[in-house]
C-alpha cells in the first residue's frame, strides 16, 4: 500500500506528472473512440444515401408499380 | 512476386487494405506504449545528477519528446501529400492529408500541454515566450488552421488545394522549431528550453522514450488510416463499390 502511494506521490511532483499522463491518454482515448462513433454515423449517411438512390432508380424503370405501393399506403 | 504499388493509389484498393492493417498498427501501438510506461516508471531513476539535475517530474520526458516528434513528423506528413496532391492532382493525397491533421494537433497539443506540466516544476512557470514554446505554438495554430480552412470550403476541391497550400507554406515552422533551441546568444534571445542531447541520456530512459515514440507512431497510423476510410467512403459515395461497402458492412 505504501509502495502504491509513493508511486502517486512521484517525489512529491505527482500533480505534474498524472496532469500530463492523464490528459496525453485521455486525449488519445477519446480520439479513437470520436473515430469509432464518426464511422458509424458515416455508414449510416452513406447507406441512407444509397438507400435514396436506388429507390429512385427503382421509381424511374417501375414507376407503376412504385406509384400503386404508394397510394396502398396512403 | 511483384506488388504493384500503384494499386494502393486507387481508393478502391487501398481502402480494404486500410482496414486490414489498423489492428495491427492499433495492437502494436498498444504493446509498445504500455512496455514503454512500464519502463519508464519501473526501470528508470528516480532523479537525474549530473549538470542538468532533475526531481521525478523528468519522467514527462517518456511523452512529450514522442509527442513533440510526432508533431514535428505528422506535419511533414500532410505537407508531402498535399504538395503530392497539388503536383499530381491524385485524389487520395489530399484525403491522406485531410486524415493526418487532427492526429497531428493533437500531438501538437499534447505536446504543448506535457511541456507546461514539466515547465513549471523545472523552470518555474508553465509557459514562457521562449523561441521553441513560440514556434511550437504556431504550429498548433497552423494545424487547426489548415482544419478549419478545409472545412470553410464548401468545393472539396477548391479546399483541398487551398488548404494544401496553407500547408506547404506552413512548413516554414519545421526548421524554425528545429533550430529554435540553438540561441546564438544569450544575451539577445532567453531561450529556456534545453538542447537536445540524444547521446548522453541514460540507456533506459532512452529506451521508454524511443519506444513511446514507435508507439505514437504506429497509433498515428491507425488513427488516419481510420479516419482516412470514412474520408473515402463520404466521398466516393457515388461510387457503386462504396455501396457494396456499406451494404455488406451494414449487415454485420
Amino acid at each position: 500500500m505504501e509502495s502504491v502511494m509513493n508511486f502517486l506521490q512521484q517525489g512529491g511532483f505527482g500533480f505534474y506528472v498524472w496532469a500530463s499522463f492523464g490528459v496525453t491518454f485521455a486525449l488519445m482515448i477519446a480520439e479513437v473512440v470520436q473515430l469509432g462513433r464518426n464511422r458509424r454515423t458515416i455508414l449510416a449517411r452513406v447507406g441512407r444515401l444509397s438507400r435514396l438512390r436506388g429507390q429512385r432508380a427503382d421509381a424511374g424503370s417501375h414507376r407503376r408499380h412504385a406509384s400503386e405501393s404508394s397510394g396502398g399506403q396512403a | 512476386m511483384t506488388i504493384n504499388l500503384f494499386k494502393y493509389a486507387a481508393p478502391t484498393a487501398f481502402y480494404p487494405a486500410a482496414g486490414r492493417l489498423i489492428p495491427w498498427f492499433g495492437g502494436l501501438a498498444l504493446i509498445l506504449i504500455l512496455f514503454s510506461l512500464y519502463w519508464g516508471f519501473f526501470e528508470t531513476p528516480e532523479r537525474l545528477g549530473g549538470s542538468n539535475p532533475q526531481k521525478e517530474y523528468y519522467r514527462i520526458i517518456f511523452i512529450h519528446v514522442p509527442a513533440a516528434w510526432m508533431s514535428m513528423w505528422l506535419y511533414l506528413v500532410l505537407a508531402a501529400w498535399s504538395a503530392i496532391g497539388l503536383v499530381f492532382n491524385t485524389r487520395l493525397s489530399f484525403m491522406m492529408a485531410n486524415a493526418v491533421a487532427p492526429t497531428g494537433a493533437i500531438f501538437t497539443f499534447i505536446a504543448l500541454w506535457t511541456g507546461a506540466f514539466w515547465g513549471r516544476p523545472s523552470w518555474g512557470t508553465y509557459w514562457d515566450w521562449d523561441p521553441r514554446l513560440t514556434s511550437e505554438l504556431i504550429l498548433f495554430f497552423l494545424y487547426i488552421g489548415y482544419i478549419a480552412l478545409h472545412s470553410a470550403i464548401d468545393d472539396t476541391r477548391r479546399a483541398d488545394r487551398a488548404s494544401a497550400l496553407l500547408a506547404i507554406v506552413g512548413l516554414v515552422m519545421l526548421p524554425i522549431i528545429f533550430w529554435s533551441i540553438n540561441c546564438p546568444d544569450p544575451n539577445q534571445c532567453a531561450a529556456l528550453h534545453q538542447r537536445s542531447s540524444l547521446s548522453n541520456i541514460e540507456s533506459n530512459i532512452l529506451t521508454a522514450m524511443l519506444t513511446m515514440t514507435l508507439g505514437f507512431w504506429l497509433y498515428s497510423f491507425a488513427t488516419s488510416f481510420a479516419r482516412l476510410r470514412g474520408i473515402i467512403l463520404l466521398r466516393e459515395s457515388d461510387s457503386g463499390w462504396v455501396r457494396k461497402i456499406v451494404e455488406r458492412e451494414a449487415r454485420t
